[in-house]
């Protein structure tokens, strides 16, 4: 492996960039506003690629990932490493969907936060994945850290079909899904130039995901390989003190 | 557009966020990679 990108990386970053000024572009001037929510339904493009990227994207890399290190026939470093830089990536992700959604809120409620059960479920999935990547930075063996890492992500990945349902199972102000919905899926109540401008925004954030993934686990890999060398330098110092060569 | 300043907010504060942390993550590993040997790298 190598620290320098490669071109199909490289060619990923800049598909992302165009295609997220596209989708800024076709919010902010193309779509019109909505006829119940007026203008700040351009927030949405944002708001929810963003979620998608978060829970269903990169939080389900981390639990698969983190899967296929605790089974014993596909256990690699690969795998823990994936796990860390997809769960980094969704708690940046799922921090935007709260920040984007509550200024949302301020337009659309009046206030900028409540306690409804689909905010609150989210705010919880964003603490659980906090917690997640300060479980990765405590002090054990690297075994030791991954395998505990690796339980952690799969449970608070419970979280994430507790958010998808929470619109369903509680009464709450969060409208339903748009798309992700069994009745929805063939007949979304989005059409047009702004179901074009979301599933664009789609696209934009999950082509920026992948490449935020590629540089993000190489910089983990980087990492991995400074905490060994220096490891390394450590043990080499001990055996010169004690006299070993 | 009604709501402009919100909407506005709302885009930049994205877009800073998303660019400074992959500058961030760009400049760490650059500086990583200036640390370690040719040797650990591959």
């Amino acid at each position: 492996m190598t620290t320098k990108s490669s071109p199909a990386v490289r060619v990923l970053g800049w598909l992302s960039a165009v295609t997220l000024a596209l989708t800024a572009v076709m919010a902010l001037v193309v779509t019109p506003g909505d006829v119940n929510m007026g203008d700040s339904v351009r927030l949405l493009y944002l708001h929810v690629p963003t979620a998608w990227l978060a829970m269903y994207v990169s939080f389900g890399v981390t639990t698969l990932a983190s899967v296929l290190y605790l089974w014993k026939r596909t256990r690699s470093r690969f795998w823990d490493l994936t796990a860390g830089a997809s769960a980094e990536i969704g708690v940046l992700f799922l921090g935007l969907t709260l920040l984007i959604g509550s200024i949302w809120g301020r337009i659309t409620w009046g206030v900028w936060w409540t306690w409804d059960a689909r905010l609150t479920t989210t705010a919880v999935l964003f603490v659980l994945y906090l917690g997640y990547l300060a479980v990765r930075k405590v002090p054990a063996s690297p075994e030791v850290q991954s395998r505990r890492a690796a339980i952690v992500a799969i449970a608070a990945f419970l979280d994430v079909p507790i958010v998808h349902q929470s619109v369903e199972w509680w009464r709450t102000l969060h409208q339903d899904a748009t798309f992700l919905d069994d009745r929805r899926l063939l007949d979304p109540q989005i059409h047009g130039s702004m179901a074009w401008t979301l599933f664009l925004g789609v696209i934009a954030f999950t082509l920026l995901y992948c490449w935020l993934l590629a540089h993000r686990f190489r910089l983990a890999w980087l990492e991995d390989r400074l905490a060994d060398r220096a490891m390394q330098v450590a043990i080499d110092e001990r055996r010169a003190e004690a006299g070993i060569s | 557009m009604n709501d402009a300043g919100y909407i506005f907010a709302g885009y930049f504060s994205t877009f800073a966020i998303l660019a400074g942390y992959a500058g961030w993550v760009i400049r760490r590993k650059r500086t990583l990679s200036r640390l370690l040997r040719p040797e650990d790298i591959t």
